[in-house]
């Protein structure tokens, strides 16, 4: 047989491979960069001061007691809560009567001071969550296209894509301790913003960024 | 079977083939290297950020602040003065490209200050308040992150502020 070059099968063939690879190459930086590009909007500056003093103002609620309703408490299916969706509203947070049955109005301003402070785009909050300080548990039941599959877990049912990721990104085991993540809306004018974290309401684009910040649990060391 | 290497048509194709995935690698490389320079370009921004955050609300902590109100002074397009309990007072100047506050002075790389989306308000219910400040910041950088500078303080202890705004 006289063969003095490749055949066109053969040049195809090698051209699938070399296609092949560097699309698989293409797939996994292009992944890497949209991660990098969403990771800009976590804990940024701004938002990990904002969120240390919403932290700052949480804990001079009844924050032991919320945990221990909505954390250490079996949920419906029995299950331990992973995650709890903080309220203002939720009116075991505050000594709204005294001793004696009667109205308590430092605490009753109180609430309506948490309530202005985290309704209403005062500080652009859009949800605010408790969970454990370690997360593995939580992030074990998120899957890596930011859905998930803890069916018990009634609590994760509500969570946005951008928020399961930002968990995804979440590390540490301290035990015993607790993690305030918060989640802040932000209402942009840019238009040419490339990020999966920016949604469209109306005619209005909307930007959604992360932070977290751990709990401190003051009353437990005071009272140690 | 007789044959002599590729026809003209058959190196064509091959060519076409691998110039039009190269050319996604090449937009894809050109990508990685632009979200590294901002990445690198979002450090020092968030260094100088944190800073002037930092410095300031810890002042006003340390220091007591007791009133802040807005000043005028030429060449500036925002101007705050902060009184302390012990009644120093410190001015917090915003030039079109710079920001000083206790001759501390931080000069923008990229982009400047701007009063468009400047805000100055205050929340109180008489026990507890809010007082932000928000410093705009016009970054022509293509990225999706905040450049703009916030200043927060929340407290239960007296504070007068000389503003209209409410949070």
């Amino acid at each position: 047989m006289n063969k003095k070059g490749f055949v066109f099968v053969e040049t195809i063939i090698v051209i699938a491979v070399i296609m092949t690879i560097l699309i698989m190459l293409y797939g996994s930086f292009i992944s890497i960069l949209n991660q990098e590009r969403r990771d800009m909007t976590f804990d940024d500056v701004t938002y990990v001061y904002r969120t240390f003093y919403i932290e700052d103002f949480l804990v001079s609620l009844n924050l032991e007691q919320y945990i221990k309703d909505h954390l250490e408490t079996p949920n419906s299916a029995g299950k331990m809560p992973l995650l709890a969706t903080f309220t203002c509203h939720d009116d075991s947070l505050y000594n709204l009567r005294d001793e004696n049955g009667n109205n308590n109005p430092s605490e009753e301003d109180k609430k309506n001071f948490c309530e202005a402070l985290t309704d209403g785009g005062r500080l652009e909050v859009e949800n605010i969550y408790i969970t454990r300080y370690d997360v593995s548990d939580l992030t074990s039941c998120m899957n890596t296209d930011n859905s998930i599959r803890c069916a018990s877990n009634e609590e994760l049912r509500n969570l946005t894509p951008g928020a399961v990721n930002y968990f995804r990104t979440l590390s540490g085991n301290e035990e015993n301790a607790y993690r305030l993540i918060i989640e802040y809306k932000t209402k942009i004018d840019k238009k040419e913003y490339e990020s999966s974290d920016i949604t469209l309401q109306g005619n209005e684009h909307y930007l959604y960024s992360y932070s977290n910040i751990k709990i401190a649990r003051r009353n437990v060391e005071n009272e140690e | 079977m007789k044959n002599k290497g590729f026809t003209l048509v058959e190196l064509m194709v091959s060519i076409a083939l691998v110039s039009l995935v190269l050319v996604f690698m090449f937009n894809l490389l050109g990508d990685v290297k632009r979200e590294n320079s901002l990445s690198n370009d979002n450090i020092n921004d968030t260094l100088n950020r944190s800073t002037i955050t930092r410095i300031i609300q810890n002042e006003w902590i340390e220091n007591d602040l007791i009133r802040v109100e807005k000043c005028s002074v030429s060449g500036t397009i925002l101007c705050y003065t902060f009184t302390f309990k012990d009644n120093s007072t410190k001015d917090l100047l915003v030039k079109e490209k710079e920001l000083e506050y206790d001759n501390e002075k931080w000069i923008l790389d990229d982009g400047e200050y701007s009063t468009d989306g400047a805000s100055y308000c205050f929340l109180s219910n008489g026990v507890n308040y809010l007082l932000k400040i928000t410093i705009p910041v016009l970054n022509h950088k293509d990225d999706n992150r905040v450049h703009d500078i916030e200043l927060i303080k929340m407290g239960t202890d007296d504070l007068d502020v000389d503003t209209l705004d409410v949070c």
